[in-house]
């Protein structure tokens, strides 16, 4: 095997392991923000970049699918408002007392694992 | 922020052209329609925003599209998903769901009037019987509510408490069951589920509108009878309607 085969196939791997720390916080990072006050869907999909600085960019194809699954499983629920007249209404998600507590776990799920994962990589 | 006539134009093209690329039912085509141009519209309000316009641009709404990976992008991330394969049920298995469900139902009622038999005899003094009989030509709701104007041994106003239990029994069970997750036993036991025209689960608003009927057979049955004859392709009651809810498998 030739050694630029190897970088690439190591960079690749690296972007794999990215994307699927990326899902897995999407669900997370969608809750955490209509815990916070009710959005719209628009306004998670920015705010998710501009919270993370950029780091954790999630495309408006993975933010729509992941708020109806979040409201098919009734973490969610949405409501729809009018803004002002003549420009389409916006649907504003937020969460339900089932949501909520879905969202406290997986918090405390995320601050264990990465707290681990810390103490793992700090070799103590 | 308004959009320019020609933004507007060219928003509802695309929108339909998007949605073109899947089947869906009226219901859902609606809900996606509005979350589509809602989103597009809303980033094309930020882009104009920042450019310092007071009006969306058709050419911020390209943008908005263009950022969100296209057509094909946007019809994966809001119609497919949408668009999965959702069997509406029209009589048979309901039916069936639906017998089992009032098998369930007649035990509690029967249970609740005993109660009731109980305290009336025992508590009130009041004996069921025929010197507490209706009177003659008094209003007989057999017809419309039987399970609850059960015995004509009863004055009416007893006959109405027998009633109202009786009615709470039944309204509570359906509601309730299918508030929880969309399903009362007997839907469970045949793989059905209710649920909101746009895919959402029922909330118990929606549970009670569309199960009200229930608690008058000859109602229901006009309303299942009206299903068939005008809302076969819809597989709905006139209560679904109502309540803007689906029955499916599941």
């Amino acid at each position: 095997m030739y050694l630029w085969s190897i970088g690439t196939s190591v960079a690749e791997d690296v972007t794999r392991w990215t994307q699927q720390i990326r899902k897995g916080s999407t669900r997370l990072a969608i809750l955490q923000l209509v815990s916070e006050k009710e959005r719209y869907g628009y306004e998670i999909v920015t705010s998710i970049r501009e919270r993370t600085g950029g780091v954790l960019e999630v495309a408006e194809g993975n933010v729509y699918p992941a708020l109806h699954a979040l409201e098919a499983e009734g973490h969610i629920t949405s409501a729809w408002r009018e803004v002002e007249p003549g420009v389409p209404p916006r649907k504003y998600y937020r969460l339900t007392p089932h949501g909520r507590a879905h969202h406290a776990s997986l918090v405390k799920e995320w601050k264990g694992y990465v707290g681990a994962i810390s103490r793992l990589l700090e070799g103590d | 922020m308004q959009m320019t006539t020609e933004a507007r134009a060219w928003l509802d093209a695309t929108v339909r052209r998007i949605l073109a690329r899947h089947p869906l039912g009226g219901a859902e085509r609606a809900g996606i329609t509005y979350e589509l141009m809602s989103h597009l519209h809303a980033a094309g309000e930020a882009r104009a925003t920042s450019l310092g316009h007071s009006e969306v641009t058709r050419e911020d709404l390209e943008h908005a599209l263009a950022q969100a990976g296209g057509e094909e992008q946007l019809a994966a991330a809001f119609v497919q998903p949408l668009a999965r394969p959702v069997e509406r049920v029209l009589f048979g298995r309901r039916l069936g769901a639906y017998a089992i469900d009032m098998v369930l139902v007649f035990i509690g009622i029967v249970l609740v009037h005993q109660a009731l038999d109980f305290l009336l005899e025992w508590h009130m003094g009041v004996t069921v019987g025929p010197e507490n009989a209706a009177a003659e030509g008094e209003f007989d709701g057999t017809i419309w509510f039987p399970w609850g104007f059960h015995d004509p041994g009863l004055s009416l106003p007893l006959q109405g408490v027998f009633a109202l239990a009786s009615g709470a029994v039944l309204l509570g069970y359906f509601a309730w069951t299918e508030a929880r997750d969309g399903r009362t036993p007997g839907k469970r036991a045949l793989e059905l589920q209710v649920m909101r025209t746009d895919g959402a689960p029922v909330t118990f608003r929606e549970a009670f509108l569309r199960n009200a009927v229930k608690l008058s057979p000859p109602l229901l049955l006009l309303d299942v009878v009206v299903m068939l004859l005008a809302f076969a392709k819809d597989k709905q009651r006139v209560s679904d309607r109502i309540a803007g809810t689906i029955v499916v498998r599941a």
